[in-house]
């Protein structure tokens, strides 16, 4: 009778450090496991960050933003003798030797930035390029813009300029709430600035813009011109838009908004990554 | 003489008791490097930060442009002395933040280095990173 007692008494300890150690062995399975898909999870997010910053250098884009001012700086236009084909061996690049070395499955498809790229905001601006030569820039607008400040050197000696004006409806940032402030510092290459001949026959390089009419105006250089473009800009107003033809500039495009809401800037660049799909490649995050 | 029995009955389940949660404990630490699997987790993203940086401050650009490593090896010097760091860029000398010697689990992260000129020039940089 008491040999039984101590059979089953035993038998239950037994029982009992059985599951104790079967429950460990899960907990550290599962805690394994976990640590497995933070590194994957760590893995996907570098390297999607990796190629929007990628996009970005390919584009000669800088993007910042402060509390409530964007700011780009590019080039105009592309520093590639054929910015189309690099951008396909960007693309191949990326699936193959790129791949391979982070150990992924990696499709990008650039079928958009090919095209018609752009870096959209998601506060409602949109920053977009004619092609991936991007002799055209355009950053379009929405209702929270005030103020759009432009900085460019051009690698040319200014020629003069054609008759086109702007209606500088004042002289100072205080805009009417249908204007928006628009400020040049547009030099040439013996670091003259370039001033905006307004309607009544005067110059300046800043003033108050009417927020939907579309000025415009080109500058003539030795070796091509500079298109500037403000207003209403394929119909979205307080918007801006340049455009160069035979000369190159570095810029720096600043767009001041009284919206103070986070917003993140993406490329509309698909990315697959083994089976994690993501159609946007987020840049920055404010 | 059956009460020194139940003692010794007692004291012998107590030993079992005491020899089967020893075992226990200790397969399960031997099994599951608990603490390794994190620091290779700290690892990881020690070498993904040293990546991202450089990559950020156009230091790896900078470096396949020239190839010049002293942009590297500068940034190298702020790494803490407990880990060792070492930056590969295909056709450019590899760079360490000091002599060291690695014991234990390499973390590795690579970056895309993209430069822009007349043409496009790519290459992969890896960074390891490990304990000394």
């Amino acid at each position: 009778m008491r040999g039984m007692i101590f059979t089953i008494f035993f038998s239950v300890l037994f029982l009992l450090f059985l599951s104790v150690a079967v429950f460990y062995e899960r907990t550290a399975t599962s805690h394994q496991t976990s640590i497995e898909r933070v590194r994957a999870v760590d893995k996907l997010g570098f390297i999607r960050y990796d190629i929007a910053r990628d996009i970005a250098v390919f584009f000669e884009l800088n993007v910042s933003a402060s509390r409530s001012t964007i700011s780009l700086s590019n080039r105009l236009p592309s520093s590639l003798a054929d910015a189309g084909g690099g951008l396909t061996s960007y693309k191949n690049f990326i699936e193959g030797q790129y791949a391979n070395r982070t150990n992924a499955n990696i499709s990008l498809d650039i079928s958009t930035l090919s095209v018609s790229p752009f870096l959209a905001f998601t506060n409602g601006l949109n920053y977009s390029y004619d092609s991936p030569a991007h002799s055209t820039i355009r950053l379009l607008g929405n209702a929270n813009i005030t103020n759009f400040t432009i900085s460019m050197v051009i690698d040319s000696s200014a020629s003069g300029s054609t008759l086109d004006y702007w209606d500088w409806t004042g002289s100072g940032p205080a805009c009417s709430p249908t204007e928006f402030y628009f400020w040049t510092n547009i030099t040439d290459s013996s670091a003259s600035r370039l001033l905006i001949n307004d309607t009544f026959g005067s110059a300046d390089y800043s003033g108050c813009v009417p927020a939907a009419a579309n000025y415009s105006y080109t500058f003539n250089f030795a070796a091509g011109s500079l298109a500037v473009s403000a207003g209403g800009v394929l119909g979205t107003p307080r918007s801006v838009s340049l455009t160069v033809s035979g000369v190159s500039a570095p810029l720096v495009l600043n767009a001041t908004t009284n919206s103070t809401v986070p917003f993140r800037a993406y490329w509309p660049a698909a990315l697959t990554v083994n089976n994690y799909t993501n159609p946007t490649l987020v840049i920055m995050e404010k | 003489m059956t009460c020194r029995k139940g003692i010794l009955f007692t004291l012998d389940a107590l030993l079992a008791l005491l020899i089967s949660g020893l075992f226990i404990f200790l397969t399960y630490q031997l099994l599951i490097p608990r603490s390794t699997a994190s620091s290779s987790l700290e690892l990881s993203r020690l070498a993904s930060d040293v990546a991202v940086t450089l990559d950020e401050t156009g230091t790896l650009a900078a470096a396949v442009n020239s190839s010049s490593t002293a942009g590297i090896y500068n940034f190298l010097q702020v790494v803490p002395l407990s880990y060792c760091v070492r930056v590969r860029i295909p056709g450019v000398s590899p760079v360490t933040n000091q002599n060291c010697q690695c014991s234990g689990d390499i973390a590795v992260a690579t970056r895309s280095v993209v430069l822009v000129s007349s043409s496009l020039t790519t290459r992969v940089a890896s960074v390891e990173a490990c304990y000394k």
